[in-house]
């Protein structure tokens, strides 16, 4: 979470809002941001879904544990799914990785027809797309 | 030596107890009345089956619509209840995390 209340400012700027959801009450949130210094700058909202039925429509409510696991959906503009994450529960994330990802959307979206080939990066050409493109990559 | 001449004592009383009442038990069974059937004994209750609403959805992928929500949040220093749709028009990233105090 401090991970990208850091990068909170630049996601902002590419028109990005986070919105993170635990299986805890929002009144447990509420404490962790008031006693941990890594939460005190997270300005994004930490939704409470202690019934796990808003976890359980995403599919990423674990049933043996009753918490959530670590799920992560890039939403576009129009609500439509673009990408999911799913890690195991020991591994955190990687908020650079969104980043690239959010800015390779962000680019293809603009570039209809265009392509962000693997290992795209902001500033990186896109590649065009159909049968005259075919083995040229 | 007072607490083991006591335990020594509870246990006899205990022991005598047991003897009277079983036959005091055993003598009401002969007055001639018919016996009771004896009741079955409880069963235990069984997991309630997962209702519906207990069912974990498939995790929806890339090209689904974005199911909305509503769910009382913390945003800054307030608390709020917060719709995915309340973003529309904006990039939105939905990150479900296990519980509070943990990384994300």
């Amino acid at each position: 979470m401090g991970a990208v209340a850091a990068k909170y400012d630049e996601l902002k700027k590419m028109n990005v809002e986070v919105i993170a959801v635990s299986t805890d009450t929002h009144f447990t949130h509420w404490m962790w941001k008031k006693t941990s210094p890594t939460m005190k700058n997270v300005k994004f909202p930490l939704c409470g879904d202690p019934s796990g039925a808003v976890s359980r429509a995403y599919g990423v409510w674990n049933p043996k544990t009753g918490l959530n696991r670590r799920g992560r959906f890039i939403i576009n503009p129009k609500g439509t799914i673009m990408a999911v994450e799913v890690l195991t529960d020991p591994v955190g994330r990687n908020v650079n990785e969104l980043i690239r990802q959010i800015k390779a959307m962000q680019a293809v979206a603009k570039h209809p027809g265009k392509a962000a080939p693997a290992g795209w990066e902001p500033g990186d050409k896109l590649i065009g797309t159909g049968k005259d493109y075919i083995g040229k990559y | 030596m007072g607490l083991k001449k006591f335990i020594v004592f509870f246990l006899t009383g205990l022991l005598f107890t047991t003897i009277a009442s079983a036959q005091v038990l055993g003598a009401c069974g002969d007055t001639g009345k018919k016996p009771q059937p004896v009741k079955k004994a409880v069963q235990p209750v069984p997991m309630p089956q997962p209702a519906n609403e207990m069912a974990v959805k498939p995790i929806p992928l890339p090209g689904q619509q974005a199911i909305d929500f509503e769910l009382p949040a913390v945003v800054g220093n307030q608390i709020k209840t917060v719709k995915l749709s309340d973003y529309a028009g904006k990039w939105r990233v939905l990150c479900f995390f296990p519980a509070a105090f943990t990384f994300v």
